[in-house]
């Protein structure tokens, strides 16, 4: 195997455009996304609602909704995989990339037993007898650390807690032995305490299996503990990425450190924080030129003239903003 | 007299022994049970003072809220303003302490009449207590909305037009209407953006400033508790476990359920980066240790003894048997805390 093969990423994203048909025309909601996830390593995409995450996300698993088109490249080990035919699809989906979603009580059948949930998949996908898929499922409810697996495969959903649901998610997600997770605001519905037990779960899978992982999160404190690459998503464009230890050290964009400035640290009390002005534009109503430009504290007329390119700053930071070699935004 | 012109005491609004139990059969023929929602609450509220509540759900926070602001009874206990019960007022002084102490609700979706405009809202409360003329009230709700970031042209329109970010400035505005010396806001940003969180978050500190307001500031979100609290209350199955000022508390929590609660935050920060990029950021591991294990507990059945023994990494003999006081500890004078470890009797 050649040097490059080696190193290519296990999904690799070019120019990824969605769009939603209407009667008026198209809307286009995500716009020429790249981003690639090594093997092993947490991506990290952050925004805020309406910004093209989840949507990104539900491309690359093949289940956007039916108005809504996709282009551009999604390619999964060196393989095409956007916009394939459901049957083909079928057979990633579950076992080569799975997914965990928000809401565990929304993404479990409340009507069936969880053991037969974490089974499904691996009756579906593998060669595995009834009997060889009973025992893995209890492994696996035994490594994503759910006291008592036995007993607990007897139980509905209602009657676990939202972090054990949550962890019957995570095992369902792995017991193909996927090589890519997607989890979309897995602890958003959590408390604190529990959140940190989930994601510290997820950390310990990958690097167990080396997974990766693309998590999906607006909170910026989760990526800085887990992730290892991060892009910051606005408007339905990446407008930074960078090595998490790069964006939180040196935020090159004005929408990145607007969301930074937007957190209430220990030593600035009393001191107002300075938020972003305005809310985000509908896709429809969005500015000319650099879509943040009517929002920014940075804007001069170029910004209006031309939408920036995402633009290599320094090796491996990428900035979609004019003037980002001026920022000096620190912590 | 009434509640208003009472003489001018620095406590506002007391909290006393709060219990409010929710009765409940297990089974059809079950034996009759009880969920403590709150178990043994007090606390009190000064003048011009931000207190946060945080704590996990369950905890019972959204029920002190409902009991301090009259919306619920206790099953016992009581809720003084100004000195004065709250459960024994008369019509009156009823209606002066409503006016006085204003709550600020999670869900600016369900908050909000969707058949009123902006202006019907704001201009309600101005209406039944009388502050405005009629033909000042536009007016004042004009200034109100100001106050809050927005301006005069939404007044005729409806809440379905707007952001939940606008429709939380509007209930703030509703709030303001009546000039109230306590606001009870419960988990007022949770619905928000981040970004849109900060903006909401300046002007609730601005009206604390400017109008000298008191907060009970409930939230899961410590780092904005941190930010606006003077003083904090940690929640954990309806008892408080911990009560200080803010700053103390923060910087070095007492009870295991904070130090654990506050490990599980992730801290932004960036340490020393070593090695080939992409490398993952080192955070403090030390911290991350002391994140409680397992799961809370549910209401219906808290643990005998201290609430946190089942999921505390430093229980010690009496902790499964003896519910731990909420006392201060020797040493820390102003400190409150129930733990054993603390309250050496």
């Amino acid at each position: 195997m050649s040097k490059e093969a080696i190193s290519a990423p296990l999904l690799d994203i070019k120019d990824l455009n969605i769009s939603f048909q209407q009667a008026k025309g198209d809307i286009r909601v995500v716009n020429s996304v790249s981003f690639s996830i090594p093997q092993g390593t947490i991506f990290g995409l952050a925004g805020e609602s309406g910004s093209g995450k989840s949507l990104t996300a539900l491309s690359i698993m093949g289940i956007l909704p039916g108005s809504a088109k996709a282009r551009g490249s999604i390619r999964f080990k060196g393989n095409e995989i956007l916009n394939l035919s459901d049957g083909k699809m079928r057979s990633i989906r579950g076992k080569e990339i799975s997914m965990i979603f928000q809401e565990p009580m929304t993404s479990l059948n409340p009507v069936l037993k969880i053991g037969y949930q974490v089974k499904e998949a691996m009756l579906a996908h593998l060669p595995v007898s009834k009997k060889e898929a009973q025992n893995r499922a209890i492994e696996l409810l035994r490594s994503v650390m759910i006291p008592s697996p036995e007993a607990r495969m007897n139980d509905y959903p209602h009657q676990l807690s939202g972090g054990m649901r949550q962890r019957v998610m995570i095992a369902m997600a792995i017991a193909c032995n996927p090589s890519l997770i997607i989890a979309d605001e897995p602890t958003t519905a959590l408390d604190v305490t529990i959140e940190a037990q989930i994601l510290d779960l997820i950390d310990k899978l990958r690097e167990e299996r080396n997974l990766s992982v693309l998590l999906i999160t607006h909170d910026l404190g989760a990526i800085a503990r887990h992730a290892h690459t991060v892009a910051v998503m606005y408007a339905g464009r990446i407008v930074e990425l960078a090595p998490v230890s790069e964006i939180f050290s040196g935020p090159k964009h004005p929408y990145t450190i607007g969301l930074l400035e937007s957190i209430p640290f220990k030593n600035k009390k009393g001191v107002p924080l300075k938020p972003i002005p305005g809310s985000v534009p509908p896709p429809w109503a969005l500015p000319p030129g650099c879509k943040f430009s009517d929002r920014c504290g940075f804007m001069i007329p170029a910004c209006q003239q031309a939408e920036p390119e995402l633009e290599e700053i320094t090796s491996g930071h990428f900035s979609r903003c004019i003037r980002a070699q001026e920022m000096k935004w620190t912590l | 007299m009434d509640a208003l012109t009472l003489p001018l005491t620095s406590t506002l609004i007391k909290a006393q022994d709060l219990r409010r139990y929710f009765p409940f059969k297990k089974g059809l023929f079950g034996r009759e049970m009880a969920l403590k929602a709150v178990d043994g609450v007090s606390l009190e509220v000064a003048e011009d003072m931000v207190l946060g509540v945080v704590g996990e759900s369950g905890s019972g926070k959204s029920t002190l809220a409902r009991m301090v602001t009259a919306l619920d009874r206790p099953t016992s206990g009581d809720v003084l303003f100004r000195g004065k019960s709250v459960f024994k007022m008369d019509r009156h002084e009823m209606k002066q302490f409503r006016r006085a102490v204003q709550i600020i609700f999670q869900d600016p979706f369900a908050s909000l009449n969707p058949r009123a405009t902006v202006f019907d809202t704001i201009a309600e409360p101005l209406r039944i207590h009388r502050l405005a003329e009629k033909k000042n009230i536009e007016g004042k709700v004009a200034g109100l909305l100001k106050d809050v970031g927005l301006g005069p042209e939404i007044l005729r329109r409806y809440p379905h037009e707007f952001s939940g970010g606008q429709r939380q400035r509007i209930c703030i505005a509703r709030a303001l209407a009546v000039s109230p010396r306590l606001i009870v806001a419960d988990e007022p940003l949770s619905a928000l953006d981040v970004s849109i969180q900060a903006q909401i978050l300046n002007i609730l500190s601005g009206l604390k400033k400017r109008d000298r307001l008191s907060f009970i500031f409930i939230s899961h979100d410590l780092r904005v508790v941190e930010y606006l609290s003077d003083e904090v209350a940690v929640m954990y199955l309806g008892k408080i476990v911990e009560r200080s000022g803010a700053e103390r508390l923060f910087e070095k929590p007492l009870h295991p359920y904070s130090t654990g609660l506050f490990a599980s935050v992730p801290a932004i920060k960036v340490k020393e980066m070593s090695g080939a990029l992409p490398e993952k950021m080192k955070i403090a591991e030390e911290l991350k240790k002391e994140a409680p294990k397992g799961d809370i507990p549910s209401p219906i059945d808290v643990p005998p003894g201290c609430p946190f023994h089942t999921r505390c990494p430093k229980r010690f003999a009496p902790c499964d048997k003896v519910v731990p006081p909420l006392m201060e500890p020797a040493g820390l004078p102003g400190r409150l805390v129930a733990c054993h470890l603390w309250n050496p009797y």
